[in-house]
């Protein structure tokens, strides 16, 4: 049979039914095309597999731990590369590290680069210097903490440390992805977060959940940690008796060039420690509590409050300034410390990257 | 109706013709679009194959379809493109070399 042997009627319904199955077709192929390029050119890349982190929660000399939370348990491989070439992580542990030396560390899942950062070990003496910064009363997820939390990114610190209320208003583990995490994600992923803890962590089940949450080496945000040269040692809430006791068999352990004190309540004129401190040479009492920027000397030992790196300040009567401050400011920042064989360097920056205040130890 | 047919056949010779002569991946250009124009047509043959329905220029159309696909994108898959392109050339031929088989001859005696 051929077209000839059609009727006009079933020759003009042929010819429609083979213009419809071009057109359709035309049509598929229009769709996979657009679909092909949405998926190639236009979908974003898949998603984070990582809840939490990683972050780096231990440096040391020749050593650094990273932790980190990941969908459905998914197996992940980390490496650092640095100078002597490339190692791998056991159990997110690195060993065997150069000191002084940064490494560019890689988070691996399904065989992708998901995560990456960059950690410096601790340097065996301060030719090099020792940088870390101070952050208190944060961990609020404002606009504010985020901008601190970039600011503090760009500077990259060796460490942070955290004069406590690192969760508001309390440290419970539903809010500590928004309130320390997320806003903080930059910084952690290239230097540890070594807390203290204040009322609003301890009102939270004594504080556990931020202790567990940031792999902290004791309870209460009472330990001391040294990165090379430099120890910290962090009291917790305030300098009381058992806190004192705590603070002398610290500042006694040897090997430490440069000590600061770290505590959530700023430390008052003719409390019992600040003798203790004065003997041992702590560089600076590092403090948080009071939403105010604040540089003082107490007991011969320059104190410095670091309140407003995200709550921000409240009423006006719980937020006055310190009697006898050499300097009291509202505006959010973090202090920057600059540790050196010549001295030590105390920077305040504000969120939008001025410098506020500068102060010299030698 | 014929000229679907002789326009895959051209699009085959078209792409035959460039997988013998241009190195890959510089043929892919002269496959992709050729398979393409391939698709849309067979499926109009394939179409017109139906009525009145001729089981083997439809199996033919059919397989130029997906032939045709292979030839737009088999190259970027690591398919030697002379392969989908000389195929699509002899699809076209086969319906023809079955219906001649298939008619029957006529008798010397009437």
């Amino acid at each position: 049979m051929t077209d000839h042997a059609l009727s006009p009627r079933e020759r003009r319904l042929r010819r429609g039914l083979v213009a419809l199955a071009m057109v359709c077709a035309l049509l598929v192929l229009v769709i996979v095309a657009v679909l092909v390029y949405w998926h190639m050119y236009l979908l974003g890349p898949s998603g984070d597999p990582f809840t939490r982190g990683p972050f780096v929660t231990r440096l040391d000399t020749t050593g650094a731990t990273l932790a980190w939370s990941v969908d459905g348990g998914q197996k992940v491989e980390l490496t650092a590369s640095g100078p002597g070439g490339t190692v791998a992580a056991a159990g997110g542990t690195f060993t065997g590290l150069e000191p002084g030396t940064r490494y560019l560390w890689t988070a691996s899942v399904g065989g992708i680069g998901r995560a990456s950062g960059s950690f410096r070990t601790a340097p065996l003496d301060l030719r090099d210097g020792v940088r870390f910064a101070v952050i208190g009363d944060y961990g609020s997820g404002n606009d504010h903490e985020w901008a601190v939390g970039r600011m503090l990114a760009a500077e990259r610190p060796d460490f942070v440390t955290t004069a406590g209320d690192n969760s508001y208003l309390v440290g419970a583990p539903q809010v500590l992805d928004r309130n320390i995490f997320e806003p903080l994600h930059d910084v952690m992923l290239n230097a540890p977060l070594w807390a203290t803890e204040g009322e609003h962590d301890l009102i939270y089940s004594g504080g556990a959940a931020v202790t567990s949450a940031l792999h902290l080496p004791a309870p209460s945000g009472r330990y001391t940690v040294r990165y090379g040269p430099v120890q910290l040692v962090l009291l917790g809430l305030e300098a009381g008796a058992s806190e004192i006791a705590f603070a002398r068999r610290a500042l006694a352990e040897p090997g430490a060039l440069v000590r600061f004190i770290v505590v959530h309540r700023p430390i008052q004129p003719g409390n019992p420690i600040l003798p203790i401190l004065h003997r041992s040479g702590v560089a600076a009492i590092l403090a948080g509590h009071l939403h105010r920027y604040e540089r003082r000397m107490v007991g011969g030992i320059p104190e410095f409050t670091v309140g407003t790196s995200g709550e921000g300040p409240g009423a006006a009567e719980f937020t006055k300034a310190t009697p006898g401050a050499a300097i009291s400011l509202l505006d959010y920042g973090a202090l920057i410390v600059d540790v050196s064989s010549s001295g030590v360097r105390f920077t305040f920056v504000d969120e939008r990257g001025r410098v506020l205040d500068s102060w010299s130890e030698r | 109706m014929r000229w679907p047919r002789i326009v895959l056949a051209v699009l085959g010779a078209v792409a035959t013709l460039a997988a013998l002569t241009i190195q890959a991946p510089q043929v892919f250009a002269f496959t992709f679009l050729p398979g393409i124009a391939a698709v849309v047509v067979a499926a109009g043959c394939l179409a017109a194959d139906v009525i009145p329905y001729r089981p083997a220029h439809a199996a033919a159309s059919a397989a130029t379809i997906a032939d045709a696909v292979l030839l737009a994108v088999g190259g970027q898959l690591g398919v030697p493109v002379l392969i989908p392109a000389a195929l699509l050339l002899l699809l076209q031929l086969a319906p023809a070399a079955h219906g001649r088989r298939s008619v029957p001859l006529p008798s010397r005696h009437g």
